[in-house]
């Protein structure tokens, strides 16, 4: 038995939730524990927005041990496994949940905050976001999942399944690009096609960086 | 998003996702629950709004959003007296409202119904002005606590919950914090037991009146029933059982700290301290906490805010004249929600133990980088009212300041979205104490100093507690200006109906909405006007004149909140565009000053500072903008904003 803790990060209406929800789906499909929590109310006011998946895995036929599979729906400091990224000033704010064996995986899109706009305030630059997040951990790859998205399919709203794909490309998640498609169809509005060509996308762009 | 099919399902045995408030929500229909009542709260506010999703297709189920908890909570005693199981949800703050019913309810008892109080608590106010710990209100009120730890316990206490309230006369609180009703987990659904449509009331003065006599004897009932909960708690190993473990250092916990506990002790590699879980917090079986302590050495409690079981746990154990080395407060914060970071340095703390994780280096390290990471405060909707109103209303205010030269303007602020107005740029929120107290503070500030004095407000809020204060104010001669911010909904919470909003959630005729205006007059207040505030200059010109009367003003800003009212008109404007025809607001870059009122001082997300050929000017996002057209107004220049509709369907001239 061992415990796997993912934490997908980003602003109100980058599909954080979305990501999220296919997760936790996939994790009952196998049969494992699943809890999660997520950031609830910011979604529709631009805010952090946070969600977080965390499996149980064992075997079948391995016998429970409560005092191993009780966990809380909230990830512990440098306690994820994997850290979803879908903005840099976010991945930032989720650094205090990675550790050195953490997968860090940060897409290089910038949400600047209303006052942000308002007051000139500049934020950190992709490199700099980068070289600090590598402080955490060695293991930071990079992304430009909006950017994909907008040129395969016209606008940025596949960038969260380009980000899931990438997720898988890590070779880092417990699950297989398979289990994700058969939730993902039920899961996404876009068409099957569009969504699991974004997420082959998304494997294979992460794979190219390594 | 609801999860209306899975909350139906009739297949006991299958397995669902749901939240804790779904799940508990899912236990009162699988109880049979005949009542559900509730005023929203964060984080309880899914449960009333899960039934209010199905209610109507649920045929004998009653379910109603009342104007307060204490309203909310005397209806549902109308349906457990008249012998049906029923439900009221609120937020712990919510409680203090409810409370005055709630005691007596104790006194007096539930039955031939049932009663469950579903309590929201907040630890770490991330989405209220205290963090209070309801537990308190079982121990004042000699009633039983319980507290589910996840999803699946959500569902199966609220079911014991109901069983525990019938049969011993008592209403059952079921107290859960957002890691609870708002985290995810796996619920095994059980059997939907239909309601009872009709009740059946019997007279009964001599328990129901309590009064004088009737309420001693009540009270000595309820001693002698919360007695034989304790008694009876012992056995009931659904709620509170123990894992065993072979070391002299035990813990109890309950609740969201149970997870906690949990995961810190394998952290820890512990994998021997036996664990008293409690279900029921309150009462505690005496006995129970006898056997426990037994062999044992040190005693840990883990729980969340105060030390509640900490100090029962310490009263039984002096009883019993059993002395123990005792940790809880002293390790563990009593101050914001607990973590399993925070659980495992407490742990060491306790035990002497090494802590795993170099947590003063992580927080060093991560504040270096937090710092780089720029700052996203919460704030209002893009084409959101209130800020409207804000603008017009500080704007005035200043302009009446510079007049008069003197003084300065009190804004007494309240709860509601608009509570963010405490923040930059607007920073119009004086205080924030609880529902009604912006302007009634207000109201007895005015007798103490010669400040002009303002107090805001919304109209579920005013519904909720503000028309006693006004009445009040009016009958003893204060001076303020109460603004009413009414949006017509329960914006904050997600948006629910008020009696003001002229729809419900469970009949299909539409009642008349309540007018603010007429309830202000009929309050006695004299001077009541009404704006639209996408039309800033206007709710300038009233606000202005309001703010030079003296006594109780009432101007009342009349907007729906814009979430709702984008909601409808989505649809409506995407078929418009496929035929071609859109409106939409831009900023001439010529003509704009760039002077920033219009996206630094009226501050709307939707507007934002945008710079070409070295030039810096303001610029309207389409995909944000709402067409409420108040940045129009706000336009120094006057002329730089314009809307522009494009129709195929009419010739240019």
């Amino acid at each position: 038995m061992k415990k796997y803790s993912v934490l997908v990060v980003g602003v109100g209406g980058q599909g954080i939730m979305t990501i999220g929800n296919v997760l936790k789906k996939v994790g009952q499909k196998k049969g494992w524990i699943v809890v999660g929590t997520e950031t609830r109310g910011a979604s529709q006011r631009e805010g952090s927005v946070d969600s977080s998946v965390r499996y149980v895995i064992f075997d079948p036929g391995e016998e429970l041990n409560e005092r191993m599979s009780v966990i809380s729906p909230l990830v512990p400091l440098a306690g994820a496994d994997i850290l979803m990224a879908m903005e840099t000033n976010e991945a930032l704010r989720g650094a205090r949940f990675v550790s050195p064996k953490t997968c860090v995986l940060v897409n290089l899109y910038e949400i600047l905050p209303a006052q942000a706009v308002s007051e000139n305030w500049k934020g950190a630059t992709f490199d700099e976001v980068v070289q600090i997040m590598k402080t955490f951990s060695p293991d930071v790859k990079t992304i430009k999942a909006n950017e994909i998205s907008k040129s395969e399919f016209g606008d940025f709203s596949m960038s969260n399944v380009i980000m899931l794909g990438a997720a898988l490309g890590t070779g880092k998640m417990p699950v297989e690009i398979n289990e994700v498609k058969e939730v993902l169809e039920d899961e996404m509005q876009r068409s099957a096609t569009d969504t699991l060509k974004a997420l082959e996308i998304g494997m294979i762009e992460v794979t190219k960086k390594v | 998003m609801p999860i209306t099919k899975e909350i139906l399902m009739d297949k006991p045995g299958e397995k669902v996702f749901m939240l804790g408030a779904e799940a508990i929500a899912r236990g009162a229909l699988e109880a049979g629950v005949g009542m559900v009542t509730t005023y929203p709260g964060t984080p309880a506010s899914e449960v009333g709004d899960t039934i209010s999703e199905i209610a109507k297709g649920i045929p004998g189920l009653h379910f109603q959003y009342s104007v307060n908890e204490a309203v909310a909570l005397e209806n549902a005693i109308g349906g457990a007296w008249s012998g049906v199981r029923s439900l009221c949800a609120m937020k712990h703050v919510g409680m203090n409202i409810a409370a005055d019913p709630f005691f007596t309810l104790c006194y007096i008892g539930v039955q031939p119904g049932a009663f469950v109080l579903v309590n929201g608590g907040d630890p770490s106010c991330i989405s209220s002005t205290n963090e209070q710990d309801n537990r308190y209100y079982a121990l004042h009120a000699h009633t039983i606590c319980l507290e589910p730890s996840n999803s699946q316990e959500s569902k199966d206490f609220t079911l014991k919950a109901f069983e525990l309230s019938e049969k011993f006369d008592l209403p059952v609180i079921l107290n859960a914090g957002p890691r609870t009703l708002h985290g995810i987990g796996e619920v095994t659904l059980g059997k939907l037991t239909p309601p009872k449509a009709e009740g059946l009331f019997k007279k009964a003065p001599g328990k129901l009146v309590s009064a004088t006599l009737v309420a001693v004897g009540n009270k000595a009932r309820l001693m002698s029933r919360i007695q034989k909960v304790e008694k009876a708690s012992g056995e009931m190993s659904e709620l509170n059982r123990i894992i065993p473990g072979k070391a002299k250092t035990g813990i109890i916990t309950s609740g969201a700290a149970f997870n906690y506990t949990m995961e810190a002790s394998d952290t820890l590699s512990i994998d021997d301290f036996p664990v008293l879980k409690l279900g029921m917090v309150y009462p505690i079986n005496p006995e129970l906490i006898e056997r426990f302590a037994q062999g044992l050495e040190k005693i840990l409690v883990v729980e969340e805010l105060e030390g509640f079981i900490e100090a029962e746990v310490k009263r039984i154990l002096f009883e019993k004249k059993i002395l123990r080395e005792m940790h809880g407060k002293n390790v563990f914060p009593a101050v914001s929600e607990l973590n399993t970071d925070i659980v495992i340095r407490g742990m060491c703390k306790a035990t002497g133990m090494k802590e795993p994780v170099d947590y003063a280096g992580i927080q060093a390290k991560y504040s270096k980088a937090v710092a780089k990471a720029l700052q996203r405060n919460p704030g209002m909707c893009p084409g959101c009212p209130h800020r409207a109103t804000a603008y017009a209303l500080k704007k005035a205010a200043q302009q009446f300041i510079e007049a008069e030269r003197k003084g300065q303007v009190v804004f007494g602020g309240d709860i509601g979205c608009y509570a963010t107005l405490a923040l930059p740029p607007y920073s119009m929120q004086d205080w924030v104490v609880s529902m009604g107290a912006g302007f009634n503070i207000a109201a007895g500030m005015s007798f103490k100093v010669k400040d002009t004095m303002v107090g805001l407000i919304g109209d579920s809020t005013f519904l909720h507690s503000g028309i006693p204060g006004l009445i009040s104010a009016v009958y003893n001669g204060a001076n303020v200006l109460v603004v009413i911010m009414d949006n017509k909904w329960v914006g904050m919470t997600g948006g629910q109906p008020t009696p003001a909003t002229g729809v419900s959630s469970l009949r299909d005729e539409v009642p008349p909405a309540v007018s603010l205006r007429d309830i202000a007059k009929a309050c006695g207040v004299k001077y009541v006007r009404s704006f639209d505030p996408y039309n800033i200059r206007h709710a300038m010109e009233v606000i202005t004149e309001a703010l030079e009367e003296k006594g109780v003003r009432v101007v009342i800003s009349e907007r729906e909140c814009v979430l709702p009212a984008k909601r409808r008109m989505e649809p409506i404007r995407e078929a418009e565009r496929e035929k071609g025809k859109y409106s939409y607001y831009a900023i001439d870059s010529d003509r704009c000053t760039n002077c920033e009122e219009c996206y630094r001082r009226f501050a709307c997300p939707a507007v934002v500072r945008k710079a070409e050929n070295g030039k810096e000017f303001a610029y309207i996002e389409d995909a944000r903008c709402t067409l409420c057209g108040a940045c129009k107004e706000v336009c120094r220049s006057g002329m730089a904003i314009t809307k522009t509709t494009v129709n195929p369907h009419v010739s240019p001239d």
